[in-house]
C-alpha cells in the first residue's frame, strides 16, 4: 500500500470509528482518573498520619527524688530507643513557664505566684511516623511505668489509639477503593476493547480477502487505539491536576491540616506513564482485530 | 497466468472436483460452464486461493502455491480480483471506497486507482452509485460492485463466479463488456457460470469455453498453457482429451500440441 493510500486508510478509519475511539478514550480517562485519585488519596492519608504523629508524644513525669542528672540519663536512654524521634527534658522552671504561657493564652491569671518547685521534672518523647505508632506508644509507656523515679506516664493512649484506628480505616477504605478502581480500570476498557475488536472484524476479513498483509490489516486499528488510549491518559492527568488534587487539598484544609499542596507526579514519570499507555494501545490495537486463518 | 493441474477437491467424503486440469493465460478469457453443483464455485475458490485442493497443484505466475510460505499468500491474493457470492463488502464504505480499498491493497497510486475505479464503474454502468454506501444497495447492485472491484485495474487474474446470476440483458452486456475489458488489459479472466447465454456471449468475443459437470471437465477442449519453471516461462498450449462417456477422470497427455 502506498503512503497516500496508507494515510487515507488511517484517516478513514479514524473517521469511521470516531465514536468508538471516543469511547475508548473515555474508558481510559475514567479508569486512569479513578486509579490516580485513589493513589493521591492514599498518599494524602500517609501525609496526614506523618503530620499527626508529630503531635503525639509521651510525657514521663518524674518523682521528686529524681534529680537532674538521673533525669538526663533517663532521657538519653529514651533517645536511643527505636521509633523515638525526639526527647525533650523539661525542668521545673520550664514547666512553670509552659503553664504561664498556656494560662495567658486561655485568659487565665493568678498563676504567677506559683513556685517552680511544685512542678515535677518531665521528659517529652515524640515518635517517628509509623503505621503501628499507637502500639509503640502503649508499649513504651508500659515499660516506663515500673521504672524507679517515674511518677506517671501520660501516653495519650486513648486519643492516639482512636486516631490511628481512624487512619487505618481510612487507608483500608483507600486500598479497597483502589482495588475497585483497578477492577473498573480493567473491566471498562476491556468491554470497550471487545466492541472495538467486533467492529474491526469485518474490515479485517475484507482486507484478508483482498490480499492485505496482517500488518496492513492491523496498523490502522493499532494507531487508532494508541491515539485513543493516549488521549484518555492525557485527559485523566489533566483531571487529576485540576480536579482531584484541589479537592483533596480542600479536604485537608477543612480538616485543619495545612500541609501545603500534594506532591504531584514528576513530568518525567507522567510522560513515561503516557508513553506506556500509548504503547499498550498500540499493542492491543495490533493484536485485537481478528485475522482469518489462511487455508492455503 | 494460472494453472490448475490434476486438481481434486473433496468436501467431507464427497468429491466436488476430480482431477481437473485447466490453465488461463495472460489476456485469455476462459468460461467454465456447467450446471449448478458442477463444482464451478469450488474451482473458482481454489483459483482464488481461498481453498486448497485435496490433491493436485495450483500455479500462479509460474509459482506453485503449495510451495509458498503462508506469509507470501497475501501477495498472490492481491493480484486476483474475485467476484463471487462469498466476496465480502463493508456496509459502511461507499462504492468508490470499496474499489479503492482493493486497489490500495494492490499498491496502486491513489490518482490512478481513482481513475481505474471510475472506469470499472462506468463499464458496468453503475458510476452513479459511486458515493452510495454499500448498506443502501440492492443485492444486484452489490454484485455489480464486487465485479467492478474485481476488474478494476485490472489485476493479473480476474475470477468471476456467476457474474450473470439474476441479471437481465442490458446488465449481462455490461458484464461481458467488463470481462472483455479485463482481458484486453492483459488480465487472465476465469468466469464460472451456469448461464449458457452468458457463456456463449463470452465465447463470441473470443473466450474459450470449458464444460464442467460433476466435478470433471467434459469433452475435448484446450485446457491452457503449461507453466514452465524459470525466470521466463515459455508456455505451450496443450489439449485435454477425455472419452465421451465421462466415467473416467480426465487424462492429460502433457505436451501435445493443439489441434
Amino acid at each position: 500500500m502506498t503512503l497516500p493510500f496508507a494515510l487515507r486508510e488511517i484517516r478513514h478509519r479514524f473517521r469511521e470509528h470516531r465514536r468508538l475511539g471516543a469511547t475508548v478514550a473515555l474508558a481510559f480517562t475514567v479508569s486512569c482518573f479513578l486509579l490516580g485519585t485513589c493513589v493521591l488519596g492514599i498518599r494524602a492519608v500517609d501525609r496526614w498520619s506523618g503530620i499527626l504523629a508529630q503531635d503525639i508524644h509521651v510525657i514521663v513525669y518524674l518523682a521528686e527524688d529524681m534529680d537532674g542528672d538521673r533525669a538526663q540519663s533517663l532521657a538519653k536512654v529514651l533517645g536511643r530507643l527505636p521509633r523515638v524521634a525526639k526527647v525533650t527534658l523539661v525542668d521545673q522552671e520550664e514547666a512553670r513557664q509552659n503553664l504561664l504561657t498556656s494560662a495567658a493564652q486561655l485568659g487565665g491569671a493568678g498563676f504567677e505566684t506559683i513556685e517552680a518547685s511544685i512542678f515535677p521534672w518531665s521528659i517529652e518523647v515524640s515518635f517517628l511516623p509509623s503505621s503501628d505508632l499507637a502500639a509503640g506508644v502503649a508499649d513504651l509507656s508500659k515499660r516506663l511505668r515500673p521504672v524507679p523515679g517515674v511518677l506517671f506516664v501520660d501516653d495519650m493512649s486513648q486519643g492516639v489509639g482512636q486516631l490511628m484506628g481512624w487512619m487505618r480505616l481510612g487507608k483500608r477504605i483507600g486500598i479497597f477503593l483502589l482495588a475497585a478502581a483497578g477492577g473498573l480500570a480493567i473491566l471498562f476498557p476491556l468491554l470497550v476493547l471487545l466492541k472495538f475488536r467486533r467492529q474491526h472484524a469485518p474490515r479485517a476479513a475484507v482486507l484478508f480477502q483482498l490480499g492485505a498483509t496482517p500488518f496492513s490489516i492491523r496498523y490502522p486499528a493499532a494507531l487508532l487505539l494508541a491515539a485513543a488510549v493516549a488521549a484518555g491518559g492525557g485527559l485523566s492527568a489533566l483531571l487529576l491536576a485540576f480536579l482531584a488534587r484541589p479537592l483533596l487539598a480542600g479536604l485537608e484544609a477543612s480538616l485543619g491540616l495545612s500541609l501545603g499542596p500534594l506532591p504531584s507526579l514528576p513530568l518525567s514519570q507522567l510522560l513515561l506513564a503516557l508513553a506506556s499507555l500509548t504503547g499498550l494501545g498500540l499493542v492491543l490495537g495490533y493484536v485485537l482485530p481478528p485475522l482469518q486463518r489462511d487455508h492455503a | 497466468m494460472i494453472w490448475l493441474e490434476g486438481v481434486s477437491y473433496e468436501r467431507g467424503e464427497q468429491p466436488v472436483l476430480e482431477n481437473v486440469t485447466l490453465g488461463v493465460a495472460e489476456g485469455e478469457l476462459v468460461t467454465v460452464f456447467g450446471p449448478h453443483a458442477a463444482g464451478k464455485s469450488t474451482l473458482a475458490d481454489i483459483a482464488a486461493t481461498h481453498l486448497v485442493p485435496t490433491t493436485g497443484s495450483v500455479w500462479f505466475a509460474s509459482k506453485k502455491l503449495s510451495t509458498l510460505q503462508r506469509a507470501s499468500l497475501p501477495y498472490v491474493r492481491r493480484n486476483i480480483g474475485v467476484h463471487s457470492e462469498r466476496a465480502l463488502l463493508l456496509e459502511a464504505d461507499t462504492v468508490l471506497e470499496t474499489i479503492l480499498l482493493a486497489l490500495g491493497v494492490r499498491g496502486e497510486a491513489l490518482g490512478e486507482a481513482e481513475n481505474a475505479a471510475l472506469n470499472a464503474l462506468t463499464l458496468l454502468e453503475i458510476a452513479d452509485l459511486r458515493d452510495r454506501r454499500i448498506a443502501t444497495l440492492s443485492i444486484g447492485q452489490r454484485r455489480m460492485v464486487t465485479l467492478a472491484r474485481a476488474i478494476a485495474g485490472p489485476p493479473k487474474l480476474v475470477i468471476a463466479d456467476e457474474p450473470g446470476m439474476g441479471v437481465g440483458g442490458d446488465v449481462r452486456k455490461a458484464v461481458v463488456r467488463a470481462l472483455n475489458f479485463a482481458r484486453q488489459e492483459r488480465a487472465a479472466v476465469l468466469c464460472a457460470t451456469a448461464d449458457e447465454q452468458l457463456a456463449n456471449e463470452l465465447t463470441s468475443i473470443g473466450g474459450r469455453k470449458v464444460h464442467l459437470d460433476h466435478g470433471r471437465i467434459a469433452g475435448a477442449a484446450p485446457i491452457g498453457l503449461v507453466p514452465t519453471q524459470g525466470a521466463k516461462p515459455a508456455p505451450r498450449l496443450i489439449v485435454l482429451e477425455v472419452d465421451d462417456s465421462n466415467d473416467e477422470p480426465a487424462k492429460v497427455p502433457m505436451g501435445k500440441e493443439p489441434a
